[in-house]
């Protein structure tokens, strides 16, 4: 039987939990040690050790109502709640709480899709609607939309947006908190509120239109702890008549530069609708004489040129990406950005897929890269391992955020792969993903494993990417929970202003500080001190 | 160590057979042999998978077979399945697929209960009556003017 959490005593614990199964029901409130084990971190960078973040239990409601019910229990104890849509985003921390005691509000059963306009290309969801789930809906029903989707997909549309996750398809749908549209959240008071024009209750623009009136508040309930939000509204991509799938590769090292000044350009201008993704076929693998340039901090262009010519000429960056819309306007988009990056001397194009919409479900099942075209999928898992190999230990997300310049990502690239081999580490695959539409995030896949030596070193290497690449005008997107306090330090102007505007808005809104104490370092009051 | 051919005679698929597995799966939960019949999933980009699909076949077997991406079956067959009620599924398949199947069975109070390495995976995910609830009910819908939901 799992332990209290801190600061409530273990009677007030039992009187809590009777309480909480007295609103869902005795199937639905889990507190043995086998049904918490569920709400585990399997890729902890803490894993085993006292510091590894756990829940006390888990309570999985139905409907607003037990929800709110759940939120006023929990201000009568003290009962630190811990959120969750479907808990599956496993490298930032999956379903574990940011404070180790917190009761999981499992959200999983609420997983209705509420709403889906086919005309109007907008859904609303409950938190528990998973990619699959909507991909399902809309495939089944035959209605003409896309879900922009994670990858892997079997994560929730709701958790993945508010902690401002990507996706792959058109600028409009793959930066997910930006494709919402309204918003309704049960506060830590137990009031509910909804957001934009969702809170004029005749309004027909709930999900069209994002602000409402007055000021906008959507954006608080992101990356944070102020609430527990119960539906969200979605922009959806009307399904192309066709797309094709190019490929764009340059020879030498420093063509990255006018490589990613053209598309970002193209992509500004819409002609380029699609995530871009850059990468490194020469600065992959293991290579030794690739990981010893690769760990020296930087060395000249024409070094790492002689060395991708002696690896049979393979191209030194590729990017792909996607076109959308009528053949006859993906061919002349296609041919306009040809003609920009034209002028990069031995710059190769190939088309690498080409579809007609809408794919049959064998089609679909056939699909390479399966997220450009809204198909949630579970490729991803497996990817670095052969098929019968025992699966790697797990990774956390390192995602730092650079400009769209392709000698930033050269910058980093050099950083980074030095700060791998001076702690004994491979660096992780290099490249720079264009979610967004005016930065590149370069992912690194960071280790993690179930002995507590091997941790400490994949914690330290974590700990001085986060630094250094701050430091240098990388700062992160988003972090595993572990390292909320660190991440939010390098958003430290003014002597932590931004930080103590986060304390302010907590203390407002969570007096009893019950909601995901600590999520990126906002303490309640209570709990301020040796926490924060 | 239990190779394929074993396996497959040994099987979980239907009623019938679960009463005749053999003793070193001693982790079988208890009821399993009323268990309506379930089915078996193979990897067609793993060896010996050919094999593997017709020896289920042949034993009368709902036998699905898929390419490396498990996602497409888990949403057609695995997860509705797993909604409706009590189910087995055994499969052979990468590692990684399993560890997939086995994170997403566990909302419908499913686990892996054996799990033995043959080049690939042989593994057997159950849900019984008994255990605790699943987490997901059915979903429902709501219909608004012109919208399909």
């Amino acid at each position: 039987m799992p332990s209290p959490p801190p600061g409530v005593s273990e009677s007030d614990f039992q009187r809590a939990l009777r309480e909480l199964e007295g609103v869902v029901g005795r199937d639905w409130l889990f507190s043995s040690d086998e049904d918490v084990l569920l709400y585990r971190d399997g890729y902890s960078p803490l894993w085993d050790e006292a510091a590894e973040r756990k829940a006390s239990a888990a309570v999985a409601p139905t409907s607003v109502e037990q929800v709110q019910e759940i939120v006023k229990i929990a201000n009568r104890y003290g009962l630190p709640l811990y959120p969750i849509s479907t808990g599956r985003n496993l490298t930032y921390g999956g379903a574990a709480p940011a404070y180790s005691g917190s009761v999981v509000v499992d959200l999983k059963r609420m997983n209705r899709i509420l709403d889906v306009s086919a005309r109007d290309k907008t859904c609303l969801v409950e938190p528990g609607v998973s990619y699959f789930d909507l991909y399902r809906h809309l495939r089944t029903n035959k209605i003409p939309l896309w879900i922009d989707t994670a990858d892997p997909g079997w994560g929730g549309l709701i958790g993945n947006a508010l902690d401002r996750g990507g996706g792959y398809t058109d600028i409009e749908f793959r930066d997910h908190f930006d494709a919402h549209c309204g918003m309704e959240v049960v506060l830590p008071t137990g009031e509910v509120v909804r957001t934009g024009m969702g809170a004029s209750p005749q309004a027909k623009t709930s999900q069209l239109f994002k602000y409402g009136l007055g000021p906008w508040i959507d954006g608080i309930f992101s990356q944070s702890n102020f609430g527990i939000v119960t539906k969200m509204g979605f922009w959806l991509m009307e399904e192309p008549e066709a797309a094709l799938q190019v490929s764009v590769t340059v020879p030498k090292r420093r063509d990255v530069v006018p490589l990613v000044d053209t598309l970002h350009s193209l992509m500004a201008a819409h002609t380029v609708p699609s995530q871009v993704n850059v990468v490194s076929p020469v600065m992959a693998g293991n290579n030794s004489e690739m990981l010893r340039l690769r760990g020296s901090g930087g060395v000249a262009d024409e070094q790492w040129d002689r060395y991708a010519a002696s690896q049979g000429g393979a191209p030194f960056w590729a990017a792909q990406f996607v076109f959308y819309g009528p053949r006859a306007v993906i061919a002349a988009q296609w041919q306009h950005t040809k003609d920009r990056l034209a002028g990069i001397a031995g710059v190769r194009f190939q088309e690498t897929a080409s579809y007609t919409f809408p794919l049959t479900d064998e089609q679909a099942e056939a699909v390479a890269d399966k997220a450009r075209y809204g198909i949630p999928s579970l490729n991803l898992f497996g990817s670095r391992t052969a098929p019968g190999a025992p699966p790697l230990e797990g990774h956390m997300d390192f995602s730092p955020m650079i400009p769209p310049h392709g000698e930033e990502l050269i910058a980093l690239t050099d950083f980074t792969g030095k700060v791998y081999a001076d702690q004994g580490f491979v660096p992780s695959f290099v490249g720079g993903l264009m979610f967004h539409p005016r930065t590149m995030i370069c992912f690194h896949a960071v280790p993690t494993f179930r002995n507590a030596t091997d941790n400490a070193r994949t914690r330290k290497l974590f700990e001085t990417l986060v630094r250094g690449c701050a430091e240098r005008g990388w700062p992160i997107y988003r972090i595993h929970p572990v390292f909320q306090k660190l991440g939010m330090e390098m958003f430290g102007f003014n002597d932590g202003a931004l930080h103590r505007l986060h304390e302010t808005l907590k203390d407002a809104i969570d007096p009893n500080g019950i909601v995901s104490p600590g999520r990126y370092d906002i303490w309640p009051r209570r709990l301020r001190g040796s926490n924060a | 160590m239990i190779d394929r051919r074993s396996f497959m005679q040994s099987s979980v698929a239907c009623g019938a057979a679960l009463a005749t597995w053999s003793v070193h799966v001693s982790s079988r939960p208890a009821g399993a042999a009323n268990l309506a019949a379930s089915i078996v999933l193979v990897d067609r980009h793993l060896e010996g998978a050919t094999e593997f699909a017709a020896d289920a076949r042949s034993q009368g077997l709902d036998t699905f077979d898929f390419t490396g991406d498990v996602a497409g079956l888990w949403m057609r067959e695995l997860e509705p399945r797993l909604r409706a009620g009590p189910v087995t599924i055994a499969g052979r398949t990468s590692a990684a697929t399993l560890f997939c199947l086995d994170f997403l069975a566990r909302d419908y109070g499913a686990r892996t209960v054996e799990r033995v390495a043959d080049g690939a995976v042989i593994w057997v995910i159950s849900s019984t009556p008994g255990r605790r609830a699943p987490l997901a009910p059915v979903c429902t819908r709501t219909r608004s003017g012109d919208s399909h939901a």
